[in-house]
């Protein structure tokens, strides 16, 4: 049995993936902290652990995301947009091809065009403003004091979303607290965060070309209240996979079954 | 038909017949019985043969049809009593008398032919003593030439007309028995008094010279082909050495432009004239020298133009029909390469330029203003000169101005007429009326021709009437100039060097063809271009010269050169075609 | 009585008929109480001119890690040094014996004209980044091009012996940061301020640029106190000529498959004449373009053969901010054609002279600095487009890395007409946003090669399209099939 492992060192989040024989066998994600590579490690074990297997038994490892040089563990590493590439064009929908995947992290997002084939044609990043990250949505929920995983169906309540005038997160922070002096109900204030959110994601994606079927995924993809609001924007329905927030180290983990199989199989 | 060739890289654009190369080149695919594979050929040279064939047939047909109704014409004409003096004339209207004479083989029949003229239109009809040998040379109705007396009485009839009446007798022997005598009028075709008499029977045995070397050349002279052709190898034989030997265009250009001058005016030297009298395609040239120098080859076409205008536009439109046919079958083969590389005006200012630029004066460039201004002026000299024309044919100029002030339109202020007969006048040697009259005026226009041609670049050629006969055939030349706009820099070299200001081949970036109506073809934008492929001039499609990076470093100095490496660099370039390909790999 | 012919040939169109515009302020135009302390600014210019060196030091070592390197490179290699390049001692001698030195900015000065007044021309665009801090104490505007604050900064703290050696500087007005960067600099050294006009087709346009032309003459001959006579003007554009006609061999031989010769190494050559002698600089480029036709011959690559091929384009990469070469090299990519003022750009265009007479020899070569650039200073600026396709084209050129400098919005407005027009030509094209501090680098990282990915998966994909349009003679589907 052929056993790969991908580990997403992301910023916020480290994720990792057991693949055996071309199933996910275990999957699991974990706070990154001060250790990204402790971190890495950890979130490997976690993995192994579901699936029952050892890091012995486990043939070729590949890194990805920021800290994807940190990790001694592995024996490669690739940049984390073909891993999503390569990952979300896997799962697979049945819709029709992927041929978008908007990934929003917790500290940058992007957006990935692909072709027929499941090649990358083009994508945009944005790692320089946490505007349209999940850092939007950590900072907010800490000023509410209402739990990340919560904040999707709280703003699903919203009749009447707010309008957020501040493009900058920090200065966002500051008029939310402004608004719930005036007794706005937070369902309606994270409504407008979410679309405020949206608003840049999907401005930032139509600089390369937007074609159906739109794939999102990242961990802030569990928030159903930001998918309504990014389905909102485009106009169409986005499909988001199971474990939306492990497909880059799904990914990653293909990436080495690639690796083993016929050296240097394509994104 | 150009389809857009941005996909992909250095592929025909196919769409049925025709195909486009990547340098802009129309190809047409042509089936030819015989042959498997269609071949493909330049669209430009297809249209332009095409146009070709079908000016020449038309011409030709015009020029028969004319010749032949043309002594119809002249006998419904009528001639006039002699003596009698009339308000409208006609020229070379000739008068026979008698009208029909019947003579037999060998006989000698004189007979008089009478006809009017406007003096100053017809240097050759004046009777300063020339006289014209003549012989029945075979055994058709025509007879060559006819024997002039030598005409002492010369009165003028009329002061205002300035006509003038000539008693003329003519010896001639037939061969045989059919001679006939016609009034014939118009000298174009073959300049001469064309008589033919009715002779009954028999052979005349006329003196004929046929293999002496001076008859031979007679015909040669007298054949409008065969002096096209000497006229043309004298051009073509220095160009081809020159265009092996040279470093640059503008040298070939060069040496065509004093060969041809020197074809032109060798009759200057005293030895050669190879001047003749009935040259329909000469007469139709640009400009040849003037029509008043003795041993010109023909005459300009505005002359001819404004001269079959004045002497009555009714009885002569169609030979300015046949004029500008049979101009326009050399324009379409040369365009106006033949400003650029043949017309001796052109070289005079050249040569004016070079010397300016040897001194190290500065050139004047004219403002868009301005350049605008002289082209608009060349359509006003042009067409002002032809109404002149058609009122002095009509009779209504001269009815109130006196005829000397008027009496060459255009001509008279061409700078041809005065630099070129002047000469003769200085030489001493046999002189037209044309060199003992030159106006003030015509000296004056000669004079600002030479100065504004050392500092504005082809000043005359800005003005020149001739070129507005050219402009509206500019699309169909066979030489022509193309660009590959995705080649050019903007650098605007070509602009600068232009001699005419063309500022098409510099700012247009789209269109391949930039053959524009004031583009003399001169080349010398191909050469200084820079960039390889960029600009090139084509003959009937064909690539003549091509712009590349050798070709322009070349024109700089040898420690330039050094330092373009040894040509046999495979891809570099060499001595043509541009390298930018790329090298090793595939 | 003016000599009309010997050696010194007067003009016969006096420069004088130009104004030169009077630009220099009766005081200085701005307080800067930092320019007191000398102290600090020598403990900066220390600070500087080290880390440039630890940058240049890194950077060439993993230049000098190309396998098979061209060896006439170790000249350029020594004259990278920048701030402690040999050549600094020479500019010294000069001056010492009365010469003048003239900077310029960007690529428009006439350097034809410094030259044939025998002066040294030094192009003095920074790329260094410590020294945006101190720029930014008087150019106090964050989101300003980094190389105007860089320039500025290196001028404040006297970090660059080059800057220190120019008596004057040409700024030519292209650009906000341009516009304000003279007037500041002003307060600091001579600037000559030109006016470039933006739409330069016109008549108007090529008439003031000549002008202009002429007025900056005058300056120079002023400064100079040496007239500028028909044979050093001739003289200097043979010179100029060999310069450009080297450099077009070099360029053609970076058309190569595979290259010759690294991305960076190429840069480094192109950069190299805006600091060095031009004639000594063209007898080695020469060398190197000898050393370069010898290995096309003999098939010897200098980098990967399946390196993606990339074009970079965009706002100029001033030595030694090779970040982005270096990272794009790095990550497996070859540079193979650049479409940079501080690259290519310098030396393509030629001057082309119709007459040996001073008035077209002047207007050839103030033409040549107009007419063909392609700065988006420029507009319309469809020349550019025509340009980057052609070379797209020529270079046989896989991806694009458009590299724009933050604040400079005349590159970044083009940026998406470029990428349309890469499309058209089936080519991708990244852009890259950056400044010249070192801390985005990873970012930047990801984005390259997750773009060179896509190249090669590109490649891998059109491969496979043509094998499957091959058939054989059978009708049966030729080559690997799927």
């Amino acid at each position: 049995m052929t056993v790969t492992a991908g580990v997403d060192m992301g910023s916020t989040a480290t994720k990792a993936l057991v693949l055996v024989d071309g199933r996910i066998a275990g999957s699991t994600a974990r706070i990154t902290g001060a250790d990204p590579e402790r971190a890495g490690e950890m979130a490997l074990k976690e993995s192994l652990d579901q699936a029952g297997l050892q890091l012995e038994d486990v043939e070729y490892i590949v890194a990805t995301g920021y800290g994807r040089r940190a990790l001694e563990l592995a024996d490669e590493s690739v940049n984390e947009i073909n891993a999503n590439a390569r990952g979300a064009a896997w799962l697979g929908s049945s819709e029709g091809t992927v041929r978008t995947i908007i990934d929003i992290g917790g500290q940058d997002s992007k957006v990935i065009a692909l072709d027929e084939d499941g090649v990358i044609a083009d994508f945009v990043m944005n790692d320089k403003c946490a505007a349209g990250t999940g850092k939007f949505l950590e900072v907010i929920a800490d000023l509410l004091e209402i739990p990340i995983e919560d904040l999707g169906d709280i703003s699903l309540r919203s009749t009447k979303p707010v309008n957020i005038n501040s493009t900058c997160v920090v200065f966002a922070q500051s008029e939310v607290v402004s608004l719930i002096a005036r007794k706005e109900a937070p369902a309606d204030i994270l409504a407008g965060i979410h679309r405020s959110i949206a608003s840049r994601v999907t401005t930032m994606a139509r600089r390369v070309s937007m074609d159906r079927v739109v794939v999102f995924d990242g961990g802030p993809a569990k928030n159903k209240g930001l998918l309504a609001a990014i389905e909102a924007e485009l106009g169409h329905p986005v499909v988001v996979p199971r474990h939306p927030q492990v497909v880059v180290a799904l990914g990653a983990a293909l990436i080495a079954a690639d690796m083993l199989t016929d050296d240097g199989g394509g994104a | 038909m150009r389809g857009k060739v941005e996909k992909g890289t250095g592929d025909s654009v196919q769409d049925g017949r025709t195909q486009v190369t990547e340098d802009g080149r129309t190809l047409i695919r042509l089936s030819l019985p015989g042959r498997k594979m269609p071949r493909l050929v330049p669209r430009r040279a297809l249209v332009t043969a095409i146009i070709l064939i079908v000016l020449i047939l038309v011409t030709a047909i015009t020029h028969y049809y004319v010749a032949n109704t043309q002594q119809e014409a002249a006998e419904e004409v009528g001639g006039l009593p002699v003596g009698e003096r009339t308000e409208w004339s006609l020229s070379f209207c000739l008068r026979v008398e008698p009208e029909r004479v019947e003579a037999v083989p060998g006989q000698n029949i004189t007979f008089i032919l009478q006809w009017r003229a406007f003096h100053y239109d017809c240097p050759y009809w004046l009777p300063y003593g020339r006289s014209v040998e003549g012989v029945i040379v075979n055994t058709n109705i025509t007879y060559d030439n006819v024997i002039l007396q030598e005409a002492t009485e010369w009165e003028p009839v009329d002061d205002l007309l300035d006509t003038f009446e000539m008693q003329v007798t003519v010896q001639a022997t037939s061969r045989d028995g059919a001679v006939k005598l016609f009034r014939d009028c118009p000298w174009y075709f073959d300049q001469k008094a064309r008589g033919v008499v009715d002779v009954p029977g028999g052979d005349g045995d006329g003196e004929e010279d046929k293999t002496s070397l001076s008859a031979w050349w007679d015909r040669i002279r007298q054949d409008p082909l065969a002096t096209l052709m000497v006229l043309f190898l004298i051009v073509a034989i220095p160009v081809s050495l020159a265009a092996r030997y040279a470093t640059s265009v503008k040298q070939v250009r060069m040496v065509s432009q004093l060969s041809f001058f020197g074809a032109i005016n060798i009759g200057v030297l005293g030895f050669w004239a190879i001047r003749t009298e009935a040259l329909p395609l000469t007469a139709a040239l640009p400009s040849t020298a003037c029509n008043y120098l003795n041993y010109s080859v023909g005459a300009c076409v505005v002359y001819q133009m404004r001269h079959y205008l004045s002497v009555g536009f009714f009885n002569s439109w169609m030979f300015i029909v046949v004029l500008i046919l049979t101009f326009l079958v050399l324009y379409v083969a040369m365009g106006r390469a033949w400003c650029g590389w043949l017309c001796p005006l052109g070289m005079i200012q050249d040569v004016m330029n070079w010397v300016r630029a040897r001194i190290g004066l500065r050139r004047y460039r004219l403002s868009p203003l301005q350049r605008q201004v002289l082209n608009v002026g060349r359509y006003g000299i042009f067409f002002a000169g032809i109404l002149l024309s058609i009122l002095i044919g009509i009779q209504i100029v001269t009815f109130y101005v006196d005829a000397g002030d008027v009496y060459r339109p255009i001509c008279q202020v061409c700078p041809a007429y005065p630099l070129f007969t002047i000469g003769q006048a200085g030489t001493g040697l046999t002189t037209s009326v044309g060199a003992q009259s030159i106006p003030w005026i015509a000296l004056g226009a000669l004079s600002l021709f030479l100065f504004s041609a050392v500092f504005i670049r082809r000043a005359f050629c800005r003005i020149c009437p001739v070129a507005v006969l050219m402009m509206p055939f500019n699309g169909v030349s066979g030489i022509s100039l193309h660009k590959d706009g995705k080649k050019c820099t903007r650098c605007s070299m070509c602009y600068r060097v232009c001699p005419v200001d063309v500022t098409e081949v510099w700012k247009e970036m789209e269109k391949t063809d930039i053959t524009v109506h004031n583009c003399i073809l001169c080349m010398r934008c191909v050469e200084v271009c820079p960039e390889d492929g960029c600009l090139t001039g084509r003959v009937m499609g064909f690539n003549a010269i091509e712009s590349s990076y050798s070709k322009f470093i070349r024109q700089h100095d040898r420690g330039t050169r050094r330092s373009m490496g040894r040509h046999s660099s495979p891809w570099w370039g060499g001595k043509g075609k541009g390298g930018n390909g790329p090298p090793g790999g595939n | 009585m003016p000599k009309l012919f010997g050696r010194k040939r007067p003009n016969i169109r006096d420069a004088a008929a130009a104004e030169v515009p009077d630009t220099r302020p009766s005081a200085p135009r701005y307080r800067w109480k930092g320019g007191e302390d000398e102290e600090r600014l020598d403990e900066l210019s220390r600070i500087i001119v080290g880390r440039a060196k630890e940058l240049i030091d890194h950077y060439q070592e993993q230049m000098r890690k190309a396998p098979s390197r061209p060896e006439a490179m170790a000249w350029f290699d020594e004259r990278a040094r920048f701030l402690s390049s040999p050549r600094i001692g020479e500019i010294e001698e000069h001056k010492a014996n009365g010469g003048k030195v003239i900077g310029t900015m960007c690529v428009f000065a006439p350097l034809e004209l410094i030259r044939a007044a025998d002066a040294i021309p030094v192009r003095l665009c920074s790329g260094l980044h410590n020294t945006i801090a101190t720029g930014e104490e008087l150019m106090a505007d964050a989101g300003l091009c980094p190389m105007v604050k860089s320039t500025l900064g290196v001028k404040m703290t006297h970090a660059s012996p080059f800057f220190e050696a120019s008596d004057a500087v040409i700024v030519p007005m292209v650009c906000d940061g341009k516009f304000k960067l003279g007037e500041v600099l002003q307060d600091f050294m001579e600037v000559w301020m030109v006016n470039v006009p933006h739409i330069k087709d016109t008549q108007q346009a090529r008439s003031m640029w000549l002008d202009e032309v002429r007025a900056l003459q005058q300056q120079i001959e002023t400064l100079t106190g040496n007239r500028i006579y028909w044979e050093e003007l001739k003289r200097e554009i043979q010179l100029s000529l060999r310069a450009q006609t080297v450099a077009r061999r070099l360029y053609d031989l970076r058309k190569a498959d595979p290259p010759v010769i690294n991305g960076r190494d190429s840069l480094l050559v192109n950069q190299t004449p805006h600091t060095e002698d031009l004639s000594v600089w063209v007898e080695h480029a020469t060398v190197l373009a000898q050393e370069l036709e010898q290995r096309v011959r003999d098939g010897i690559a200098v980098s990967d053969p399946e390196a993606p091929r990339i074009m970079l384009a965009g706002a100029p990469i001033m030595w030694p901010n090779f970040k982005i070469p270096q990272l794009i090299e790095e990550s497996g990519g070859s540079i193979v054609a650049d479409e940079l003022c501080s690259g290519t750009r310098w030396l393509y265009d030629p001057i082309g002279i119709d007459e040996w007479i001073w008035d077209d020899m002047f207007q050839a070569m103030a033409e040549r600095y107009l007419q063909p650039s392609v700065c988006p200073c420029f507009t319309p600026n469809d020349p550019r487009i025509g340009r980057i396709k052609q070379m797209i084209e020529d270079f046989r050129v896989e991806g694009v890395v458009y590299h724009v400098l933050r604040g400079c919005h005349i590159y970044n407005g083009e940026s998406t007409r470029v990428k349309q027009s890469a499309e058209d030509r089936g080519v991708p094209m990244l852009i890259i946003e950056t400044e010249y501090s070192q801390e985005d680098t990873e970012q930047l990282r990801t984005r390259v090669e997750a773009f060179l990915m896509l190249v090669r998966a590109r490649r891998k994909k059109a491969a496979k399209a043509k094998r499957r349009a091959f058939k054989t003679i059978d009708g049966s589907e030729g080559g690997d099939g799927a």
